[in-house]
């Protein structure tokens, strides 16, 4: 070993800058803190500066310029010895926190006899001026400081590393040894040889020390966790322990007893400090009185100095972690102080006083600490919780800490204590702080037993019901609705369901919401098949038809072609067609003029309303309100007359409204205003004159919604010619149709210039980013809509009473159905054809689309989920909402533990990541019937079920092959049951009877319940199984 | 010193292993070794010491087996069959010792075996008990193997295994523990039998416990292992190093180390670094001709941290890893002279060094040293002819 070359050449460098410092005067000597604690000369007001010079604390450091391993002070803690494998050296620290070197202890010495120094001991009362240093390579040297610090003694017994040494505290020339090679041995300094070897019957010892109320007694901590209890004088006599504790299950590195003698605290590499009853009763007691956590495995811990009723051990971490906490036993998992002061492994802790940690540590730091400076780990924590629960009740929980104490209580913070003293126990510590009293034993809890309890805070508990969400309902309609046809059942059937189910709970809206879409689809699947029929009929005719429409194509197209490029100027509202002319060429847009209106295409469209049919006279009016306004809004009624060639299915007649922008186009509207309100009766809306006026009458108010008015208002004008044109037509449909062109003058201009604008565009398509468009708009909605008579307008007014209340809407909703039966009743009596439904408002899919948005709003997954379950086959939704919704309700079910129902969802849905989710982790766990332990081997695949649970064995697959997986139980060593029938072991498949659980072959079976007709199970359980 | 010796042996370490998965498993004998490295024969004089595995059935000694000497993860240990007759293993690392699994069914006291030449030379009886099954019927067996074989060799260490404790929470293993340890004592005292010593060690084949554990039963099992400690000792002192181990590549179990605690951390990147090694061993290392005096230098990059050209004319195999956080891990292949792996196959042992990166910047005193370290082992092993 010797002839190793070492490495510590800047020791010699540094010898002299320490030289060189005595002489100019230490100017590096100690330098303030930066980090941490505010530094020691700042911050000191006139009231705590009393305090502080009298600790005399501050935060102080020196640069040892090698790695330390141990550090000890003298009796009178005015002088410290640091050890490290290149460094033993005294140090001076004075009560300011000025540290000086004071001597080398390596320099006098020869230096080939010096190895690395794993710990260094400074002597007591006999032996004040001996220091001790154990050697890695098993030397225990001893010097002595009378001459002035030369190498005394060595004493070499040990064969290998000695880990620590202790002097008797009552005999400071007894000094104790423990080492790797597992063995204690006892000293006498004055003797040559080493006056007695314990053996622990354990593993390498890590630390030895004695017990400093009864010096007789020591403890050592050993390398397979245990930590045991010595009489050293007994040594001669039993060599065995008074005590033994398996106290961790790695490592023991650490103990110190407690300042009572009777508790010991042990630190180990498994991250815990574990506090010790090691007193002088039955050693029966195994546990620990107190575990700390900590995050890093423990590599020393000591006992505060606070008098026998200390509650505070200072730990450090062996490696990775270079923070120093002090915790409070009654705390656990909280640190009460920390410094990060160090940057590398710390190796010694000391305390000086009561307030003022000594630390040495591996980035050759040597460091005083100050309590009164040190990081408070609970003042960075959060006292606050909260939590939600399923029914959306949510629970806070709030610590109750006294506030933040202003700065320059500083030095009385710490001595509070926070909570875990009570009042005038907290009075009374600082008191004696200040008084420097000695502790007062009686008007504290005797010693740490006297404190089992751990700490509790005292937290406010607040649990909030909020009523945006009743249970009740839910479950109930979880559990009742219909989500997806069983065999016989149509939609409609389901429809009803659903609504009497929602009826009952009473969730009004939405049994008229199911209501609705009984009539919707009923309505839609007859004009399904009729213009099935139709479509057949008339295959011939379109084929005639095709060159008599090219100029409607083109004219169509153009609105295609106009959305598209409204959709590419990254309008707030792309809103492309639901159903785009699919065979149409192109043709660009502005080349090509319709002939009835002069199509002004700006910038951006808005809409592509589809329009009911025969919407004869709408370009006209429309055209004319456009070019007298020269604003960005045209409509082109893109189908010829009605009357002459009966619609093709795709295509929809839409008029276009093209505004660059909502404020421009409001704007713009601005001028035409008086003109549109002069020209625009409001006798134009037969039934719903009311509502009328309550708009109109609300149209000062704001800008934006008096352009809505008038935009509402032009809009009707347009519509007044369309009716004009349906009046022609269909006569008997006029007043239907008169409610029904009003709801779409309201729907064209919410969706134009105003917030409900989201639902009319999402007539045509679902587009997500209107939504962001709409909450922007969402203050216009100060205006409730009260126009009852349309499905848009239904959609507003449920929409606006988000923000109202809500029976309105319920009895607005009734007059609605009501309203909405009879258009419909009065459209059917039309007949008019399938192509026509689909143009409708109200089609199934703009009505779903509608309502999905606004429950999914509304937050109601539940209806969301079930409807695109439900409607999924007929109606497109976007996949990745459908996804959302359905996951979104099969969480909430769980939540609420409906797994059934949960279940149900699951299977129904045609969404690819939720049906994966229940193909996984289908395990079946087995117990053995006999003696109901698990049986470990047999993880199965689901087995399918027909009437009765067939087990598939063979999934347990190839275990089964040497008689073990499912058919064997490990626990008590028999094969399971066989067949009830032959008694035979199954293999393969075993079927059984879900009532009595008994089972067997299929075969077996067959033959007693069919062969044999018997009706009782085989077992003889009296089970009535067929 | 036969200089050209040492890079044929070279073949047979690292890179032959890996080219041969599992030659020494295989072969009882390492005859192609010898035959072409001609080591001289094993003296019989001092014999191969053996480690008995033991235990009630499905306790998880051929898993152990199979998880320190097979490399074997342990996840697929479940899918060990159960052993039905003594599996006699000759384990060829560093030294070569036999583990004999016992099957648990296996009841050798019914006199059908030699329990003199099973237990007499046998170095340890680990016992292995499953934390996680009720242990009283193991207790027993454990207490009748103990006074069977004190019997026949006194010496014997017996090392109890506390297994599988890696299903229980941390109060619960202290407390089986503690039963356990109560029980044993107990017991043994009032048969007479109070001076046997019995160790006790947690383990666990998921973490590195088994391996902590095995360690600790080989170095046992080693005279020179005082002597070891105080050279690693030395070394770490005199380089600034962290913590040295002396680890055998094939089980990573840690023939010594230094005095200083080990930390799981430590350990655990060690005993991935030897992976990381093995596996770039596998990959770039070249079988290389007798004559050829250049080694393979591994040039193992870190995730983060780069790695220096490394010295070629060194002639044994070294690795330097940086990691990110400052470390520097340091491996070299401890290639003795043939002449001294008489009881030891030290070509399956390798020096893995963590040292801060300011301490790695005197590289050539810490080769030095190393080197320095290998003389000095050698002459510990020649000492053993």
């Amino acid at each position: 070993m010797d002839g190793f070359a070492n490495q510590a050449l800047p020791s010699r460098t540094s010898k002299a800058t320490a030289a060189i410092q005595r002489f100019i005067g230490g100017g590096v000597t100690s330098r303030p803190t930066t980090s941490a604690g505010p530094p020691a000369h700042a911050h000191l007001t006139p009231s705590t500066s009393n305090l502080s010079s009298f600790h005399g604390t501050r935060t102080a450091r020196y640069d040892l310029q090698a790695p330390i391993q141990s550090l000890s002070a003298s009796p009178d803690q005015d002088l410290v010895v640091v050890a490290g494998r290149e460094v033993l050296k005294i140090l001076r620290v004075t009560i300011q926190g000025e540290i000086s070197d004071r001597l080398d202890l390596r320099a006098g010495n020869a230096s080939n006899k010096l190895v690395a120094n794993s710990d260094v001991k400074w002597g007591c009362n006999f032996s004040k001026d001996v220091i001790a240093t154990a050697n890695t390579n098993g030397n225990i040297c001893v010097y002595d400081l009378n001459r002035g610090g030369k190498l005394d003694r060595i004493m070499h017994e040990h064969q290998r590393s000695v880990h620590r040494i202790a002097f008797n505290p009552g005999n400071g020339k007894i000094l104790l040894s423990g080492s790797q090679d597992g063995l204690m041995k006892v000293w006498d300094l004055r003797q040559k040889k080493s006056t007695m070897t314990l053996w622990g019957k354990s593993d390498a010892v890590r630390d030895v020390q004695f017990n400093p109320s009864n010096a007789v007694h020591f403890a050592a901590a050993f390398d397979n966790g245990t930590i045991q209890k010595w009489e050293w004088r007994m040594g001669g006599t039993a060599h065995s322990y008074l005590k033994k504790i398996s106290a961790h299950n790695e490592p023991a590195f650490s103990i110190d007893w407690h300042p009572d003698g009777k508790h010991i605290a042990s630190g180990s590499r498994d991250k815990t400090v574990k506090v010790w009853d090691f007193g002088e009763g039955d050693s029966q007691n195994k546990r620990p009185a107190h575990t700390i956590s900590t995050m890093a495995a423990i590599g020393r811990a000591t006992w505060r100095p606070r008098g026998s009723s200390t509650r505070e051990i200072a730990t450090c971490a062996m490696s990775h972690n270079n923070r120093i906490t002090v915790w409070d036993i009654k705390r656990p998992f909280v640190g009460k102080y920390a410094f990060d002061e160090h940057t590398n492994a710390i190796s010694g802790l000391l305390w000086k006083d009561e307030n003022t940690l000594w630390s040495c540590s591996k980035d050759q730091m040597f460091v005083q600490h100050d309590l009164s400076y040190a990081l408070h780990p609970i003042n960075s924590l959060n006292h606050s919780a909260v939590a939600w629960a399923p029914d959306l009740t949510f629970l806070a929980v709030m610590g109750q800490r006294p506030p933040p104490p202003a700065k320059r209580d500083r030095n009385v913070r710490f001595e509070m204590d926070d909570e875990i003293m009570v009042g005038n126990r907290k009075k009374m510590m600082v008191g004696h702080i200040a008084g420097r009293a000695p502790p007062k034993a009686g008007g504290q809890a005797s010693g740490i037993e006297g404190l089992g309890g751990k700490y509790v805070p005292q937290q406010a508990v607040v649990e909030v019901a909020l009523p945006m969400f009743s249970p009740e309902p839910f479950i109930f309609m979880a559990e009742n609705w219909v989500s997806s046809l069983s065999d016989g059942m149509t939609l409609s059937d389901a429809c009803q369901n659903n609504a009497q189910t929602a009826w009952r709970i009473g969730q009004y809206r939405m049994a008229q919401t199911w209501k609705m879409l009984d009539l919707i689809q009923n309505w839609e699947a007859e004009a399904r098949q009729q213009e099935e029929e139709r479509i057949n009929k008339e295959a011939e005719q379109t084929a005639s038809k095709i060159h008599h429409e090219t100029g409607i194509f083109a004219r169509r197209a153009l609105g295609a072609a106009a959305t598209d490029r409204k959709s590419s100027n990254g309008s707030a509202n792309a809103t492309p067609l639901a159903k785009p002319v699919t065979d149409d060429p192109p043709p660009p847009p502005q080349t090509i003029l319709t002939p009835k209106a002069p199509v002004n295409p700006s910038g951006n469209i808005d809409e592509n309303l589809s329009l009911p049919p025969k919407a004869f006279g709408t370009s006209v009016s429309s055209s004319t309100a456009s070019t007298d306004g020269g604003e960005g809004l045209s409509m082109a009624a893109r189908r010829g007359p009605i009357v002459d060639s009966p619609p093709p299915i795709e295509e929809g007649k839409e008029f276009s409204m093209k505004t660059t922008d909502q404020q421009e186009s409001e704007d713009r509207i601005t001028p035409l205003r008086s003109e549109i309100f002069s020209t625009s009766p409001e006798t134009t809306f037969n039934g719903n004159g009311n509502s009328k006026v309550v708009n109109d009458l609300e149209v000062p108010d704001v800008a934006a919604s008096s352009s809505y008015d008038k935009d509402h208002n032009k809009m009707s004008l347009a519509y007044r010619g369309r009716q004009y044109s349906i009046g022609l037509t269909s006569e008997q449909t006029s007043s239907s149709y008169d409610d029904s062109t009003n709801s779409f003058g309201q729907r064209a201009r919410l969706g134009n210039s105003h917030p409900f604008h989201k639902e009319t565009s999402d007539d045509e398509d679902e587009d997500d980013n209107n939504r962001g468009h709409y909450h922007g708009q969402s203050h216009h909605m100060g205006h409730p809509t009260t126009n009852p008579l349309n499905p848009a307008a239904r959609n507003a007014s449920s929409h606006n009473l988000k923000h109202q209340h809500q029976p309105n809407t319920i009895e607005a909703l009734g007059k609605d159905m009501q309203d909405l039966a009879k258009d419909f009743g009065a459209v059917k009596l039309e007949g008019s054809g399938y192509g026509r439904m689909k143009d409708l408002p109200w089609n199934l899919q703009n009505f779903l689309t509608v309502l999905t948005d606004y429950y999914s709003d509304k937050g109601e997954v539940q209806m969301c989920a079930t409807l695109a379950l439900l409607f999924g086959s007929l109606v497109d939704f976007d996949e990745r909402r459908m996804g959302d919704w359905i996951e979104g309700y099969v969480e909430q079910l769980h939540r609420f533990k409906l797994y059934v129902p949960a279940a149900e969802i699951i299977k129904a849905t045609t969404v690819e990541h939720v049906r994966s989710q229940a193909l996984t982790n289908t395990f079946i766990h087995l117990n053995c019937g006999n003696c109901n332990a698990p049986m470990m081997s047999n993880i199965g695949g689901m087995g399918g079920g027909r009437g009765s649970t067939v087990l598939d064995a063979d999934a347990a697959g190839a275990m089964q092959a040497s008689y073990k997986g499912s058919l064997y139980c490990e626990s008590c060593r028999r094969m399971s049951d066989g067949c009830m029938v032959c008694h035979e072991v199954v293999r393969g498949r075993w079927t059984m009877c879900q009532g009595c659980c008994h089972g067997g072959h299929d075969d077996c079976l067959r033959q007693w319940y069919l062969d044999a007709a018997m009706r009782q199970c085989p077992s003889g359980c009296g089970h009535e199984c067929t | 010193m036969a200089r050209g010796n040492r890079p044929q042996k070279l073949n047979y370490s690292l890179e032959r292993w890996m080219q041969d998965p599992s030659p020494p498993l295989q072969s009882p004998t390492p005859s192609k070794v010898s035959m072409q490295n001609g080591p001289p024969p094993r003296v019989r004089g001092a014999p191969r010491p053996r480690l008995l595995l033991q235990g009630q059935r499905r306790s998880g000694k051929s898993s152990i087996s199979s998880v320190v000497f097979h490399k074997m993860p342990p996840t697929e240990t479940l899918f060990l069959e159960s052993t039905t007759r003594i599996q006699k293993e000759p384990v060829n690392t560093f030294m070569d010792f036999q583990v004999w699994d016992f099957p648990g069914q296996i009841d050798y006291n019914d006199g059908t075996f030699d329990l003199e030449a099973i237990f007499s030379d046998t170095g340890a009886l680990i016992y292995v008990i499953d934390a996680q099954d009720e242990y009283l019927e193991a207790l027993t067996r454990l207490h009748q193997t103990i006074i069977t074989i004190q019997r026949f060799n006194p010496s014997i260490n017996v090392e109890v295994f506390i297994h599988k404790v890696d299903g229980l929470s941390d109060d619960f293993k202290l407390d089986t523990q503690r039963d356990i340890v109560q029980r044993t004592t107990d017991e043994l005292a009032d048969l007479g039998f109070d001076s046997v010593h019995i160790n006790y060690h947690l383990t666990s084949i998921y973490d590195h416990s088994i391996f902590e554990a095995f360690s600790k039963v080989i170095q046992k099992l080693l005279p020179e292992l005082g002597t070891l400690e105080n050279l690693l000792n030395g070394l770490v002192s005199n380089c600034r190093i962290e913590k040295a181990f002396l680890f055998d590549v094939l089980s990573k179990i840690y023939v010594a180390t230094d005095s200083s605690p080990v930390d799981v951390q430590s350990y655990e990147i060690c005993s991935d670094y030897i992976d990381v090694v093995l596996d770039m061993t596998e990959i770039y290392g070249y079988d290389r001709g007798d004559s050829s005096e250049v080694s393979t230098v591994e040039e193992s990059k870190s995730s983060m941290g780069s790695t220096n050209a490394e010295d070629w004319s060194l002639p044994d195999q070294s690795s330097v890893m940086k990691l990110q956080n400052g470390m520097v891990l340091f491996l070299r292949e401890i290639n003795n002279h043939p002449l001294t792996t008489i009881l030891w196959n030290t070509r399956f042992l390798a020096l893995i060094c963590i040292m801060r990166k300011e301490s790695f910047e005197k590289r050539g005193l810490i080769d030095y040293n190393v080197q320095v370290f290998q003389q000095a082992l050698e002459k510990v092993f020649e000492l053993h002819r």
